[in-house]
């Protein structure tokens, strides 16, 4: 039934897989990064939870490049006709600064790491170190410190965007299934029968 | 019988070691603290809560002695964010070790102002012996001593989890001491 690539009506299979293994990944890392403030500093349990967070983070930023090279390659199928200009509008906008995000906060976040005092090497999933960003960690020492602080800042600024965006996001999605009465939602959705209106 | 407490009184006399004299330290102008490093650069950090007790002489090494207290949450090392998790339990543990004490058990003079002392450090809860070299100058009323003692903070379980390795911050840490003193 369901086939790999994007039809004109519904989201192929990698597509698909694509997005709701990123969407887990990035409400699990939400929620980690969340709850960091929660340990006491110096705490070894908080080092475990950031290097989860870490791993979780760079796998975003590696399925997200796929995942826009994908869609680059393979086009998304369009929105319902019946919608005004504006809330297509809305749509892109909201789907652009959304994948913006997803690349930008794992990139924001290894480029605090690298910046790090600490200087905590990244173990990807307990399986290897995953490297600083070469440019970053050989500063000078003042400079690369003086860095992390902007870099973290920058880094939980757009984490709270997601968050905003995150909600949008579903409510559209809820909006579209229940009041709209479209097949928006179900054809991001496995198993579903999306009817070919075209 | 008569003479016995006369008898208990030399006893005690000969007994007891001569007094090594007793030097106050002259805190605005001492200086505690350590440097490891940590990701191949220095990592330097003082302590601001300490107090020696001091009773040094020269001519009678065998009475010297030296107990020195340190508040090892007074560790600072300019940025707030990496000594709260330096105190935090993956590193001092300040909440269960809020002290970290050196007691000396032997003084030797090498050579001319050089000497060192022999000592128990009890860290985190954990004791072992530790050699401190050190240089005194004595002048009239006043003393100034420096030196540097090698701790490897793995033994004391200084740094577990992420800081368990010597990577990257080293396990020999240099706990550099600058003292001066005066006599009553």
């Amino acid at each position: 039934m369901a086939i790999a690539a994007n039809t004109r009506t519904r989201y192929g299979n990698v597509a698909m897989t694509l997005h709701w293994l990123i969407a887990a990944l990035v409400l699990t890392n939400l929620y980690l990064g969340l709850s960091f403030d929660s340990y006491p500093k110096g705490d070894p349990s908080l080092f475990q939870v950031v290097q989860i967070h870490k791993s979780i983070g760079l796998s975003v930023l590696v399925l997200s490049l796929a995942r826009l090279i994908w869609r680059l390659v393979n086009p998304v199928p369009p929105l319902p006709a019946g919608m005004s200009p504006l809330l297509k509008f809305a749509a892109h906008a909201t789907h652009y600064l959304l994948y913006f995000l997803i690349i930008a906060i794992p990139l924001s976040g290894w480029a605090m790491v690298s910046a790090s005092r600490l200087s905590i090497p990244t173990h990807y999933f307990g399986l290897f170190d995953w490297p600083n960003i070469g440019f970053i960690a050989n500063m000078p020492l003042d400079q690369k410190h003086g860095l992390h602080e902007p870099l973290e800042a920058i880094h939980t600024y757009l984490a709270w965007s997601a968050i905003v965006l995150v909600v949008l996001h579903v409510a559209a999605a809820l909006y579209h299934q229940f009041f709209r009465r479209d097949d928006v939602l179900r054809r991001m959705f496995p198993g579903t029968r999306v009817a070919d209106k075209t | 019988m008569r003479y016995f407490p006369v008898l208990i009184g030399a006893l005690f006399l000969f007994a007891a070691p001569a007094q090594a004299a007793h030097w106050n330290v002259d805190a605005a102008h001492s200086k505690l603290g350590f440097t490891v490093s940590w990701a191949k650069q220095p990592f330097t950090a003082t302590f601001q809560n300490w107090k020696a007790s001091i009773d040094f002489d020269p001519a009678n090494l065998a009475a010297s002695k030296a107990d020195v207290t340190i508040a090892t949450g007074s560790m600072n090392s300019g940025d707030s964010d990496t000594d709260a998790s330096i105190k935090g339990d993956i590193g001092f543990g300040v909440d269960k070790f809020p002290t970290a004490r050196f007691v000396s058990t032997s003084f030797t003079h090498k050579s001319g102002n050089d000497y060192v002392a022999q000592g128990n450090l009890t860290l985190k809860g954990v004791t072992k012996p530790v050699t401190l070299p050190f240089t005194l100058t004595i002048a009239g009323k006043q003393a100034h001593m420096v030196g540097s003692a090698s701790v490897m903070r793995n033994l004391f379980g200084v740094g577990t989890g992420e800081w368990a390795k010597p990577d990257p911050v080293a396990w020999d840490v240099k706990v550099n001491i600058d003292i001066t003193a005066t006599q009553n």
